[in-house]
């Protein structure tokens, strides 16, 4: 690292014609760099980002494992002795998840937090001890909004909260004027109302993108164990089903209308691969992995 | 067909030809001010950290000091924007931290985010290659982070450093 380099005027690039009028915001939320790009008059533009930010920090705050005040650390502490009444965009996102468990097989599983605490890649919270045969069929959705564990668990809902965010974000961009937008949570990407390039990390040289994908409205996910050399971003791809990390070094990046279903996605196709085909087309999805080789496996719904 | 779903896989390109990573400015350091405290005037105040204070600060946020120079801003209305620098992945990433009198984050907004830059990017060459990649379309080249996507990268050094931020300000204003 230079340190002169950083004192450098500030550079930019883009030459893409259809986003150089946009507006471009960033902000740290859900423990990751949260972007946004829209496009219309500055004033509009300006007023419909903050919202669409202050929607991310509402989930950021209810759904967040780290944090013991959130309403997701409320159920982890007492949805196992009654059932606890949760906010409107908790339960969907339960319901999306208990879904998603479901047509997986429990590939994809809200509940293994006590296993990803058990080995460090979360810190573990203020809550009860866990049954460790807890899964996602202990999750009772009683309706009206209240939730009960039958056996004590934690849930965590980073990724699918994650993707919740970012469709949270796009829907207020759109109630706020915007005319087209393009958001980032940390790698899971909307946009409406344009085409863009969506460009990839090379898992072979992560220095370097790969232009991917042609995407107009629509989600983009990708889920890599590339970042996970370090203990700030320890691998959490667990696959539920076959109770294993997943290490090979790949990346899979999934395309599907909405960013909640792309992003949990990702998680199953890289355990199952070709098998979440019939998942994949119920969902109008497609997928794309790329090998550290660069040897690549299009899986299309 | 501004409301339809679509996507298209491209084409591989050769593995030498991958696009070099990127850098976005978001906001201007006038900007982030006008947005954080709107109707405020700004006063530069340019403060040292003495050995002792920096000490201070890193015991009680638990966060090292890696620059002694404080970039602050005092409001008309006596509120305070910080400008600092943390260590992204490779590369440095410069935010603003809103702090209102009575000591709480009004916001916080990223300004520029920079990775590896790559010399490849400035070459018409190479760039050439990316043109009728797709049937119909001429692949724009639009490398900005907000089209990456990718493994979540942690944004836990800008956490440490509002951290950091906060135990400067007691130590300076309180």
């Amino acid at each position: 690292m230079v340190l002169s380099e950083f004192l450098q005027p500030m550079k930019s690039y883009s030459n893409n014609d259809t986003s150089s009028n946009d507006t471009l915001r960033a902000q740290p939320w859900l423990g990751t760099y949260v972007s946004i790009a829209a496009q219309g008059k500055q004033a509009v533009v300006c007023n419909a980002i903050q919202a669409a930010f202050d929607a991310i920090a509402t989930v950021h705050h209810s759904m967040s494992f780290q944090n013991p005040c959130s309403e997701l650390s409320d159920l982890n502490r007492l949805a196992q002795q009654r059932p606890v009444r949760v906010s409107a965009p908790v339960y969907r996102v339960l319901q999306a998840s208990v879904a998603l468990a479901k047509v997986s097989n429990g590939c994809f599983d809200p509940t293994i937090a006590g296993r990803l605490v058990q080995d460090r890649v979360l810190p573990p919270p203020n809550a009860n001890q866990i049954d460790e045969f807890a899964n996602w069929k202990d999750i009772q959705l009683l309706g009206n909004r209240y939730v009960q564990f039958s056996k004590p668990l934690w849930l965590d809902l980073s990724g699918i909260a994650k993707g919740f965010a970012v469709d949270l974000a796009i829907q207020t961009l759109k109630k706020n004027g915007v005319q087209a937008a393009t958001v980032n949570a940390g790698g899971d990407i909307r946009l409406f109302g344009r085409q863009q390039t969506v460009f990839v990390r090379n898992p072979h040289d992560l220095s370097k993108q790969i232009p991917l994908l042609e995407l107009e409205n629509g989600a983009v996910a990708t889920s890599a164990n590339y970042f996970t050399d370090t203990d700030e971003n320890p691998c959490a791809l667990f696959d539920a089903e076959s109770q294993r990390y997943l290490q090979q070094p790949c990346s899979v990046t999934v395309t599907a209308p909405r960013a909640i279903w792309a992003d949990a996605l990702t998680k199953i196709v890289f355990a199952k691969r070709e098998r979440c085909l019939p998942l994949l087309k119920r969902l109008n999805a497609s997928a794309m992995l790329i090998n550290q080789d660069g040897s690549r496996l299009q899986i299309n719904g | 067909m501004h409301n339809r779903y679509s996507a298209n896989w491209l084409l591989p390109v050769a593995a030498l030809v991958a696009a070099p990573a990127c850098a976005t400015t978001y906001m201007t350091v006038e900007q982030a001010q006008k947005k954080f405290f709107p109707t405020e005037s700004f006063k530069p105040l340019s403060i040292a950290l003495s050995v002792e204070q920096s000490k201070l600060i890193q015991k009680t946020s638990g966060i090292r000091v890696r620059d002694l120079n404080i970039n602050v801003w005092r409001a008309s209305a006596g509120d305070w924007v910080y400008i600092d620098q943390v260590l992204g992945k490779h590369e440095f990433i410069t935010y603003a931290v809103a702090v209102k009198n009575d000591g709480s984050i009004q916001g916080i907004e990223i300004l520029d985010y920079r990775e590896t830059w790559g010399s490849e990017i400035r070459n018409p060459k190479w760039r050439a290659q990316f043109n009728g990649k797709k049937q119909g379309a001429v692949l724009k080249l639009d490398v900005d982070i907000v089209n990456l996507s990718g493994a979540t990268l942690s944004c836990r050094h800008i956490t440490d450093g509002v951290k950091r931020i906060l135990a400067t300000h007691e130590i300076l204003f309180k």
